[in-house]
């Protein structure tokens, strides 16, 4: 057999290439790798979130918040006066209704050392 | 570089023809593969590079030995038929590469192991002849006959071929 044709041949069976071999399990192991480690990331940066946000409810349920605690004086309420309870009575459609605002808008006056209210007064005569 | 990178390379370089050779010498592509990778793994496992001076050499030996020990335990499986090719053909000449690969099948084990180490797995006769523990003129002289034989095992079919 001529050698020309014997190289030819051979370069034919050449052009046939071997199928791939399948991976390396360790080498799909490695590319897995960084996949498990994201995974493990993400739990712990859950586990951490969770213990910081037990850690923040914990400490607002010891301290009360004084925003709600603090009842906001109302805008509306007036010390009691004489003249304040005039008005009222007055104004109001009913008797009912002015001694109603007295007694949820007012708040006592506060009197120094010997100075007395006068309504005060005037009930304790009213009394007698 | 880490050893195992090292045996990985070797692998990605090298894998495709040890399989085919390991093939060769089963018969089954899938036990073929298996002996491979128990040869890679074994490196690995053993934490250090190949030491031998001829590394691809080296590779072609240790593929053979785990080969022949898995025949030894589990028996010599070859299917008369083959269904799972080998070879990419050029031209996606899939006929073509059951002609190639029957012809393989017919020629005898020390004959295609040969062909497969030299026109596929790139090794000279002298590398060939440690791989398969001969002498380098015995494994050149069979190289030739086994190609002649290839050679006319392909034209017979490709003339009946033609004829049907």
């Amino acid at each position: 057999m001529p050698q020309n044709e014997d190289e030819q041949f051979q370069a034919y069976l050449k052009s046939f290439e071997p199928l791939s071999a399948d991976p390396l399990p360790v080498m799909a192991e490695t590319r897995r790798l960084p996949r498990s480690v994201l995974t493990l990331a993400a739990a712990a940066a859950m586990i951490a979130f969770g213990i910081l946000a037990g850690v923040r409810d914990w400490k607002s349920a010891e301290v009360p918040n004084p925003s709600v605690a603090v009842r906001a004086p109302h805008p509306q309420v007036k010390p009691l006066t004489l003249a304040r309870a005039n008005t009222l009575l007055s104004q109001s459609q009913s008797f009912k209704a002015s001694l109603d605002e007295i007694a949820t808008n007012s708040t006592p006056l506060k009197f120094s050392e010997g100075q007395q209210s006068a309504l005060v007064v005037l009930g304790k005569e009213k009394k007698l | 570089m880490t050893d195992t990178t090292n045996i990985e390379s070797l692998y990605r370089q090298h894998g495709a023809a040890l399989v085919l050779f390991a093939a060769a010498m089963t018969g089954d592509r899938s036990r073929a593969q298996d002996a491979v990778h128990q040869v890679f793994l074994n490196l690995i496992a053993n934490g250090n590079l190949i030491q031998a001076s001829d590394t691809k050499a080296y590779l072609f030996a240790s593929v053979r030995n785990a080969v022949l020990n898995d025949i030894k335990a589990r028996g010599r499986h070859v299917t008369l038929e083959a269904e799972i090719p080998w070879f990419m053909p050029p031209d996606r000449d899939h006929a073509a590469e059951k002609h190639l690969q029957r012809a393989l099948r017919e020629i005898p084990d020390d004959q295609r192991q040969i062909v497969v180490l030299h026109i596929w797995g790139d090794l000279t006769f002298s590398q060939i002849a440690a791989v398969l523990n001969i002498n380098s003129n015995t494994a050149a002289s069979r190289f030739r006959y086994a190609i002649g034989k290839l050679r006319e095992l392909m034209t017979i079919r490709e003339k009946r071929n033609a004829t049907e």
